[in-house]
């Protein structure tokens, strides 16, 4: 009984086998039953296969934009530290600009003014509110004494109040301490001019017959002995007459902002040298601009 | 050590009152760096070393300035003085003393310096140099004494125990 059903068992399979076999090697038969599943199938398929693939596209050319704007940013970076380079670079060489054009100027005055001078750096300013004055990178082997007067191409700018042996205190025209005689070009009346307490530059003892007015310019009347002639002090500003004096005085508005001074030139003599002539010639800073 | 600790100071404040100081300006007024160190090594090293540093300072501060007279040398180891024994001994220095303090010291120091200059030159005009100079002068070194010794203090928190005697 249980042989007997082995056997059968057996048969069935070899009959499958073979049945598969058959289909394996009947290419005619095999084709045309596989199409019927296969088409369907690979229209099922092609679903997912159609969405992996656009994905994948997508995903690349999403990798591709981020890869992109990395690049940008890397780029980006290396062009902001070249501005930035640039920026510095552009800042020296103006800065190197501005220091070769105010030494420009100081050597055409240099040239052309007839009396021995030298031409000083400012290294600091009073450590004091009380006084007004500038230190000079100037001293005693330089040639300066104290009392020599001390300018710019625009005008006079104070005196040599302090000297050691490299650097020198000048005392500006502001200080209230400074007093130089003064004449107003146009009308020739005399003068002093002093500084004071709140920083204004007061031209006093004008007389009281003066027809001094606001624009006339103030220059040094040479009587002192510190400033030649006729070099440029300021601008008159306002005229008053106090009732308690008999004299007219006139607040001055200077050739320059003395808080940003660089350089100056310090006269080591009033003497004209050798063979030049006539004065220095001073331009207000309006005109130079212009 | 001391020595060098205070010739480093010197060197160091002069240059910065000279030359960097007028960045802080406000109109042509400064505030006075080198008060302020003579203050603060007052109340925290004592009169002593305060009045020997205000002299060397003093002495310095008339050097470079346009000022004939050596008030400095005269008004700067006085006011390190008068840090050493009111910081010290009468104030609690607490935060919004400090103000009050600096502008005590610059008050003082001020008031010598206007004296010495009215009595060198009796033609100054007083109430301008009053207003135009010592009033502003006493009230920048208040705020800006106060801040720079808040932050000193919250730098080195150790300075103001020891300061306060803590």
């Amino acid at each position: 009984m249980f042989h007997s059903r082995s056997r059968t068992k057996k048969a069935w399979n070899v009959f499958l086998i073979l049945f598969l076999v058959g289909l394996a090697f009947s290419p005619f038969f095999a084709a045309k039953s596989l199409n019927v599943i296969a088409v369907p199938l690979a229209e099922i398929i092609k679903v997912p296969l159609t969405v992996t693939s656009s994905l994948e596209r997508k995903l690349e050319e999403g990798g591709g934009v981020i890869r992109d704007l990395i690049d940008l940013y890397n780029q980006n970076q290396l062009l902001a530290d070249e501005l930035a380079r640039m920026q510095i670079e552009q800042n020296r060489l103006k800065e190197i600009a501005a220091v070769a054009e105010r030494y420009r100027l100081l050597f055409d005055f240099k040239q052309q003014c007839p009396y021995s001078t030298v031409v000083a750096q400012v290294i600091g300013r009073d450590p004091t509110n009380w006084h007004r004055s500038v230190v000079i990178a100037k001293g005693e082997r330089d040639g300066v004494i104290a009392g020599m007067g001390v300018i710019t191409p625009l005008g006079v700018v104070g005196r040599v109040l302090k000297v050691n042996r490299t650097f020198s205190v000048i005392q500006l025209i502001l200080d209230r301490d400074n007093i130089t005689t003064a004449v107003v070009q146009r009308t020739r009346d005399e003068g002093i001019v002093q500084g004071s307490e709140n920083g204004q530059v007061i031209m006093k003892y004008l007389p009281p017959l003066s027809v001094v007015e606001p624009g006339d310019v103030v220059v040094t009347s040479g009587l002192d002995g510190r400033f030649p002639k006729g070099m440029v002090i300021g601008i008159v500003n306002q005229v008053e007459k106090k009732i308690a004096t008999p004299f007219k005085s006139a607040t001055l508005t200077l050739h320059e902002d003395f808080s940003k001074l660089e350089e100056v030139i310090v006269l080591l003599s009033t003497n004209v040298l050798g063979e030049r002539g006539g004065e220095c010639f001073m331009q207000h800073k309006d005109e130079r601009e212009a | 050590m001391k020595l060098f600790v205070y010739g480093g100071a010197i060197l160091l404040i002069i240059p910065f009152q000279v030359v960097v100081i007028h960045q802080f300006a406000i109109g042509s007024i400064v505030p006075d760096s080198i008060l302020l160190t003579i203050c603060l090594v007052g109340l925290w090293r004592g009169k002593l070393e305060a009045v020997v540093l205000g002299i060397g300072l003093g002495f310095l501060q008339d050097l470079l300035s346009g000022s004939m007279l050596w008030v400095n040398l005269i008004t700067k180891p006085l006011i390190g003085l008068a840090a050493g024994v009111w910081g010290r001994t009468v104030l609690s220095l607490t935060s919004w003393i400090i103000p009050i303090f600096v502008m005590g010291i610059s008050f003082i120091s001020n008031l010598l310096v206007l004296v010495f200059f009215k009595i060198h030159s009796p033609e100054m005009d007083i109430i301008r140099a009053f207003f135009g100079t010592f009033l502003p002068q006493v009230l920048y070194d208040g705020v800006f004494g106060a801040i720079v010794l808040l932050a000193v203090f919250l730098l080195f928190p150790t300075l103001y125990r020891n300061v306060r005697n803590l």
